[in-house]
């Protein structure tokens, strides 16, 4: 059970929940701060892990030098899916983002191109420069976090990934608390009220679709860095909507949710899978095998996901630790 | 067509799997031996010609490269794979000799490798196809075949489009409905035992009652969610983003349901054997491709009927147009969307069906196709009655010609639909057939 534990505890800190913490600090500026529906969150995602490792792979950058090609290329792909799509109904916006990213997913994949990204194998051994830039306190060393061992790579990539979670948020925070943010929460209650009011809502929008676009980059970037590969099975459409799910979990339009959300979230699933390979394995307490076995367990925690999500949205749209009236859900 | 043959080779391989593994390589404990074997059929005599120097490449379910070999002088490749499991099997068409060509049944094989036993994959080279004339001869089985997938699609999104009209709800649930169709046809095939006369109506018959049972359980499905999640959220004036993420947690969770219970691997209905093409002029066509074409056309009709002929019809285009103002003159709305729910969950069930004749049937083939559902409705208008169909033809007739054209770049056909929806909303963004109004 211990063990169980740690592999939960490992869930909520590990590079995973960093990664799609700040995919979900990027889209709750989209949704919840904007009211804008992006359902392109994974495409966000992939273009930052794509431009971290494609220059690093294809002309042996550095790979420090590829932040700001993280911010770049999220910027244009913002302005891209923004300029056609801010104008209509929100519904089209939802449409057009998920069918952009699906797009981008299939480029990356097409074994044409399997020269520059890899195709669906992706791209392996861009982390170098991460590796040598540990430092010499975590060099070589595991890093316990009860019974789960950290290796020193892991560490210094949950290190970097905390602080940019750290950063993002506290940014996220003090831009909602300025005029700038009152005007975005403006334009989620009342699109026309704040037109009427003299404001620029098509830029506002696209401001925040650029800004959370460019968090989302980060997510993908850390991503692949974690796992030491770029590979377009980590950027499906399912990213998106556990991006969502987390958000929704920790609180839409709270600085803090996506963070919150994203250890709940990654804990409940590392936790249940651990829990549940335990309870199929043949030994000890055994599940009976007509509800699961040791073959299909593991699709077990998407369905507790599923239905998580369903039942938060309906009884507790606030997310866990909310305040009802500060919901921020039903955008129009 | 193509995907019959594939089966027909997959069933044919597995037969003589056991035969192979005699000879196979069973001293790794982990490690299996996937034997492939090149030959050409394309000889004076008619007699089999082992093929040398051919690339072969081993893909994983994910497509990852796992293994690579080249044949030798005998024409075979004995590949080691990681582990046992399923595996594509590719030839690398570069690599043919001059004036051979890609086996008429595709350049790939998936390959079930069991534990101990290993697995194998024959190609049956034939000879070049000349390309130039070739192309332009396949154009009205291209057409064809884009019109008779642009039904299917049809009849998917019917439901998507007539929900999205009444109720003001994306529904990324409808996959799911699909998938369930397909899949429970696919368990209830599995009860009956096979009628040995084959050839017979017996298969037919049983498929037929299989396919009964797969469309009341879409119906069932999609009628018990209006119900029990819908209907209440409505009466709370719970607000559309909502219902909508609503929607994805639902879809997620049905879907994993099945592919713990149904299992990852794509399957055959029971009764599923290949058939020969009959030739309407220039078009070659099996008479199952006939048929379930013509039964998604008339289902269509029918839709049609309903929707401008009788008054259930007049009743949704009216709460489609103003809810609020349709139930003041007396409409029940609540059984007109029920109606609508339990319409499409039918239509959406029995596409799945065809849709797993032409493919297999697997646990997330709903999913993979909605995103072009959504761009069908998206392009025809949403929530335009007919803008499904006029979108989904608009989309199955791009895939398809986009496969024609780019041959090279089959594999993204989807891209180019997705594509196309996006360049259209830039320009017209009401869609096809949507009325111009405002929509920012």
């Amino acid at each position: 059970m211990s063990q169980t534990i740690s592999n939960g505890l490992f869930g909520a800190i590990g590079v995973t929940a960093i990664a799609y913490c700040l995919a979900a600090i990027g889209l709750n500026i989209h949704f919840g701060y904007t009211g804008l529906l992006n359902f392109g969150q994974a495409g966000f995602a992939l273009v930052g892990g794509y431009a971290v490792a494609m220059p690093v792979m294809n002309w042996q950058w550095s790979i420090w030098a590829t932040i700001p090609v993280v911010i770049i290329a999220s910027t244009t792909f913002a302005l891209i899916l923004g300029i056609p799509t801010l104008r209509l109904r929100s519904d089209y916006l939802a449409i057009v983002t998920i069918a952009a990213a699906e797009i981008l997913r299939l480029l990356v994949s097409t074994p044409k191109a399997v020269n520059v990204t890899g195709a669906t194998d992706g791209i392996n051994s861009f982390t170098d420069d991460i590796q040598n830039s540990i430092p010499g306190f975590l060099r070589g060393k595991s890093v316990p976090l009860w019974e789960k061992q950290i290796s020193d790579y892991e560490m210094w990539v949950i290190m970097l990934g905390w602080f940019l979670v750290v950063l993002f948020s506290v940014g996220v925070w003090a831009l909602m608390r300025s005029p700038w943010g009152r005007v975005l929460r403006s334009i989620r209650e009342d699109e026309d009220a704040a037109r009427s009011l003299g404001k620029n809502v098509f830029s506002y929008k696209m401001t925040s679709l650029v800004l959370g676009g460019v968090v989302g980059g980060f997510g993908g970037a850390i991503l692949v860095i974690g796992q030491r590969n770029a590979s377009p099975g980590s950027f499906q459409t399912q990213f998106t909507f556990l991006t969502y799910a987390i958000i929704v979990l920790g609180g839409v339009g709270k600085a803090k949710g996506p963070i919150i959300g994203s250890m709940i979230f990654w804990f409940i699933i590392n936790f249940s899978d651990s829990l549940l390979a335990d309870w199929t394995d043949g030994t000890g307490f055994q599940l009976p095998t007509w509800l699961m076995d040791s073959s299909n367990f593991s699709f077990f925690r998407w369905i507790l996901v599923g239905s998580g999500l369903v039942l938060l949205v309906i009884f507790r749209p606030q997310g866990i630790f909310g305040d009802k009236r500060e919901q921020a859900f039903d955008v129009r | 067509m193509v995907s019959s043959a594939l089966r027909r080779a997959i069933r044919l391989l597995l037969a003589t799997c056991a035969f192979f593994a005699l000879f196979g390589d069973v001293a790794h404990a982990e490690e299996e031996i996937l034997q492939v074997r090149v030959q050409n059929t394309a000889t004076a005599g008619g007699k089999k010609e082992p093929v040398a120097g051919v690339g072969i490449s081993v893909t994983d379910p994910s497509g990852a490269v796992v293994a690579e070999g080249v044949t030798d002088d005998k024409g075979v490749a004995k590949i080691p794979v990681p582990s046992d499991g399923e595996f594509t099997v590719t030839i690398d068409e570069a690599t043919l000799p001059d004036g051979l060509g890609l086996p008429a049944d595709g350049a790939s094989r998936t390959v079930n490798v069991t534990a101990g036993l290993g697995g194998n994959a024959n190609f049956n080279l034939g000879a070049a196809a000349p390309k130039a004339d070739s192309k332009l001869s396949l154009l009205p089985k291209t057409i064809f075949n884009g019109i008779r997938f642009g039904l299917v699609i049809a009849i998917m999104s019917v439901g998507l489009s007539l929900i999205y009209a009444t109720t003001g709800l994306s529904n990324f649930a409808h996959g799911e409905t699909v998938t369930i169709g397909a899949v429970m046809t696919a368990v209830a095939s599995g009860w009956f035992t096979l009628s040995t006369a084959t050839g017979g109506w017996g298969g037919f018959i049983q498929l037929l009652a299989a396919i009964v049972i797969g469309v009341a359980c879409a119906t069932a499905f999609s009628g018990a969610l209006e119900l029990a999640v819908w209907r209440p959220m409505r009466r709370r004036g719970i607000g559309l983003t909502s219902m909508m993420i609503v929607s994805i947690g639902i879809a997620m969770t049905v879907r994993f349901i099945i592919q713990m219970y149904y299992g990852s691997q794509p399957k055959s209905f029971a009764q599923f054997g290949s058939q020969q093409n009959i030739n309407i002029g220039p078009i070659g066509v099996t008479p199952r491709d006939l048929i379930t074409g013509v039964v998604a056309l008339l289902a269509l009709c029918g839709v049609a009927f309903l929707l401008m002929k009788t008054r259930t019809g007049k009743a949704i285009r009216a709460v489609s147009d103003n809810p609020d103002l349709a139930s003041t003159t007396g409409i029940n709305t609540d059984r007109v969307i029920l109606t609508v729910w339990l319409l499409g969950g039918a239509l959406a069930g029995l596409g799945g069906v065809i849709f797993g004749l032409d493919e297999q049937v697997s646990w997330n083939m709903g999913t993979k196709i909605l995103l072009l559902m959504f761009a069908s409705i998206t392009l025809g208008g949403l929530g335009r009655p007919f803008g499904a169909l006029v979108g989904s033809l608009a989309v199955g007739m791009f895939v398809q010609l986009w496969a024609w054209a780019f041959g090279d770049y089959t594999d993204l056909k989807t891209m180019g639909a997705l594509l196309a929806m996006i360049l259209v909303l830039l320009f017209r963004p009401q869609g096809i057939l949507g009325k111009k109004e405002r929509v920012g």
